[in-house]
């Protein structure tokens, strides 16, 4: 009799349970974020089984929680959930200044907690800042969605273990505004990038732009010089474009390591062929080649640019315009300098060498730095 | 509380509530989560011998469950070794298990090459690479893992070991006559449930593919009746009955609400042969979980994708790029079948050769009645 009735509770608890127990998905907090002026609201959905392991709801272990166990242990959940956040308007934080009553939400794996409160920032956001810290201690695979609002933007973004911040963009909702970001991005990149920088001085030392070879019938003249860079200058655009619209747009991949050593040699090989010719006279022919890798190069630092809510094509035509504006700013400053030392071509000679050897030996080393990253 | 009134604005995905009493149980928890996670245990072990064995349990409940969340905390549970310069070689086997479950069949590879080199003996090691090496189609490598292994282990595991191997080249007959050999040994009735389940569910998986129903039936049977939550079992047996029309049985099987996707789905074709009145809100429900993770960029199983698409959405041309995609990392026996079911439905005549003269190359056509329809 006793053991009857023990089964009978047991398929009540199954049933029970049943009811609740919800198919598996990995752990996700979401929170929503909308801002209108200086006020942010928040509503902040955590499941309640994931506060389960890092704060002990369930006071009876029962392995069922209750709507009073969970107000039982509100203080502490709110202590945990909001130290483990930070909203930051323009390098300020943004205070709490009202909580609402917690609610209860069902998702498709079970119940959540709903937490909503609303923020007070000094002034209306520009952009905002969303460091998360919640739950990683315990399950790296946590995520934290975040889905920001103002009356007409909407973006959203994915956090999790290796990627806890990110920066949301509340005023450029324009097209043309964000494209002008990745144009400065662009500039910046390629100032940045030395080893673009060295590759492009490299192929503009060659013989046939600075004349070295042929400045003795003195045919070498500033035209012929600007006809070969500006060669030089568009093969190289285009094979860069190319493979960054191919890379970033993800048709082709290839390991960013690999690509980084391959650009690196390729910063090797056309400073030592100013030193020795192992390449063809025509020197656009190595631009257009060597474009290709460099333009894998430029796609990784795009991906790693990209934030939410941004249209691809818009942001991978303002990235590689301002990579062209930046070479050409270079090529600007740089041309006339050499067109310049060609008066006196003996020290065009040792300009060459020197400069050619110094980025060869420099290059090298990168090459073998990069390598060492691949291997350790 | 004007804040209150303010904030109940906020768009969201469903309706929040207070529930109606103290009573109302809001959330329930995993009856293996609960024992993991009792109060007491919560934190973090000091030494690494015993984040290891923690991390262990948590990995097999995972696995047991279908849980992806026990992955993350057993990663979680390893993260101060594996953040560390150099990770110790049983850290690095458990990071190898979390990426297989990951279906990062590479990099779990790469760790697990690791391992080897620092430990040549390790067992579990050979074995987890045997299990990627067969899953992704390398069999004369995953033989030799076996090979190796073999010195190593009990009969059982490396009997099972070959059996996963033969019966996808060929040798379904000696793999079935091998594992029941195995199985009815003295030692393999004192070992490890887990070990029995294994064996069992693979026999089990032969039997049904090679058309031996009872067999089938009854292996399937013995395994639930040692793990019957085990949801991998589960998916196999429920596969079983929906090839053979047997939909009210796969209903009865998954009467409780199912624990993963893939039994979702497995419910959600049942119901739909079976013109079960919850179909619609069920399979309403998997969309949205689809819909969710796409826009989440949450990881999905592409084989499962596919095989929504195909058996409920009537999209085949959709189901075949996934079902594509999928065949080029995994290659077991459901991954080819949903590819050439994807293929044949759109008429993708370059595929379908594909499939088959790879399954002829690997003497796999015993497993694909649909092969009879073939020139």
């Amino acid at each position: 009799m006793t053991r009857r009735l023990a089964m009978l509770l047991m398929l009540v608890c199954a049933i029970a349970i049943g009811d609740e127990a919800r198919a598996h998905k990995a752990s996700d907090s979401y929170l929503w974020l909308e801002s209108r002026g200086t006020e942010i609201d928040l509503r902040w959905d955590i499941a309640l089984r994931d506060l389960e392991i890092v704060i002990g709801i369930d006071a009876d272990h029962d392995r069922r929680i209750t709507w009073a166990e969970v107000q039982a242990q509100q203080a502490r959940i709110d202590a945990y959930a909001l130290s483990h956040l930070t909203i930051t308007a323009d390098d300020t934080a943004c205070a709490a200044t009202a909580t609402a009553k917690h609610l209860i939400d069902s998702h498709s794996d079970g119940g959540y907690l709903v937490i909503r409160q609303r923020l007070h920032c000094t002034a209306q956001p520009a952009a905002l800042r969303v460091d998360y810290n919640l739950l990683f201690e315990a399950d790296r695979s946590h995520r934290g969605l975040v889905n920001v609002s103002t009356g007409d933007i909407e973006r959203s973004a994915v956090l999790g273990e290796s990627s806890r911040t990110v920066l949301i963009n509340l005023t450029q909702d324009n097209a043309f505004a964000r494209f002008t970001t990745f144009v400065r991005e662009g500039v910046h990149h390629i100032w940045i990038g030395y080893d673009h920088i060295l590759f492009l001085v490299s192929l503009l030392l060659a013989p046939a732009v600075v004349g070295t070879r042929t400045t003795a019938n003195a045919t070498h003249g500033n035209g012929d010089s600007l006809m070969e860079t500006f060669k030089i200058v568009s093969a190289f655009t285009v094979a860069h474009s190319v493979t960054l619209a191919l890379a970033a747009s993800g048709t082709v991949t290839l390991p960013p390591a690999l690509i980084e050593i391959a650009i690196a040699a390729s910063v090797v090989i056309a400073a030592i062929n100013n030193l020795r010719a192992l390449l063809p006279a025509r020197i656009w022919l190595v631009a257009f080649v060597f474009g290709f890798v460099h333009g894998f190069g430029f796609a990784n630092v795009l991906a790693e640019l990209n934030t939410p809510g941004q249209s691809f094509w818009n942001a991978l035509l303002g990235f590689n315009v301002g990579v062209e504006l930046g070479q050409i700013v270079i090529v600007a400053a740089i041309w006339p300098l050499l067109r310049w030392i060609a008066w006196y071509p003996a020290a065009m000679r040792r300009t060459v060498t020197v400069a050619s050897a110094a980025i060869a030996g420099l290059a090298t080393l990168w090459v073998i730095d990069r390598s060492i990253g691949l291997w350790a | 509380m004007v804040a209150v009134a303010a904030l109940t604005a906020i768009p969201a995905a469903a309706e929040p509530y207070v529930p109606a009493s103290g009573d109302t149980v809001v959330a329930v928890i995993p009856s293996s989560l609960a024992t993991l996670f009792a109060s007491d245990q919560v934190t973090q072990p000091v030494t690494m011998q015993a984040a290891v064995m923690r991390a262990r349990t948590l990995i097999q409940s995972g696995q047991r469950s279908g849980d992806p969340r026990f992955f993350g905390y057993a990663s979680a549970t390893l993260a101060p070794w594996t953040d560390a310069a150099a990770t110790p070689t049983p850290v690095r086997l458990l990071q190898a298990m979390i990426l297989q479950h990951q279906h990062c069949f590479d990099e779990a590879l790469a760790q697990l090459k690791r391992v080897l080199v620092e430990q040549p003996a390790n067992a579990q090691a050979w074995l987890i690479q045997a299990g990627i090496l067969t899953v992704t189609g390398q069999y004369t490598e995953a033989r030799h893992s076996c090979q190796t292994l073999s010195a190593m282990t009990t009969p059982l595991v490396a009997t099972t070991c070959f059996a996963a191997i033969d019966s996808v080249t060929g040798a379904n007959e000696q793999a079935m006559q091998a594992l029941k050999t195995a199985l009815s040994k003295r030692d393999a009735r004192a070992a490890d449930a887990t070990v029995r389940v294994w064996a069992l569910t693979l026999y089990a998986e032969i039997a049904a593919w090679s058309n031996r129903t009872d067999l089938a039936a009854a292996a399937f049977r013995q395994g639930l009746w040692l793990s019957p939550d085990d949801a991998y079992l589960l998916t196999a047996y429920s596969d079983y009955l929906i090839e053979r029309g047997r939909y009210q049985e796969v209903l009865s099987l998954l009467d409780r609400d199912p624990a993963t996707d893939a039994l979702m789905l497995r419910r959600i074709i049942a119901e739909r042969h079976t013109a079960d009145a919850d179909y619609e809100k069920h399979r309403d429900d998997y969309r949205e979980r689809l819909a969710e993770a796409r826009r989440w960029n949450s990881s999905l199983h592409d084989r499962e994708y596919a095989r929504f698409l195909l058996a409920v959405e009537n999209q085949p041309a959709e189901a075949l790029t996934l079902a594509q995609r999928n065949w080029q990392t995994q290659k077991e026996p459901l991954d080819t079948r949903i590819y050439l079911q994807a293929a044949q439905a759109t008429g993708d005549r370059r595929a379908v050769q594909t499939v088959l003269a790879w399954l002829k190359q690997n003497d796999q056509r015993y497993a694909w009645p649909e092969l009879g329809e073939q020139p």
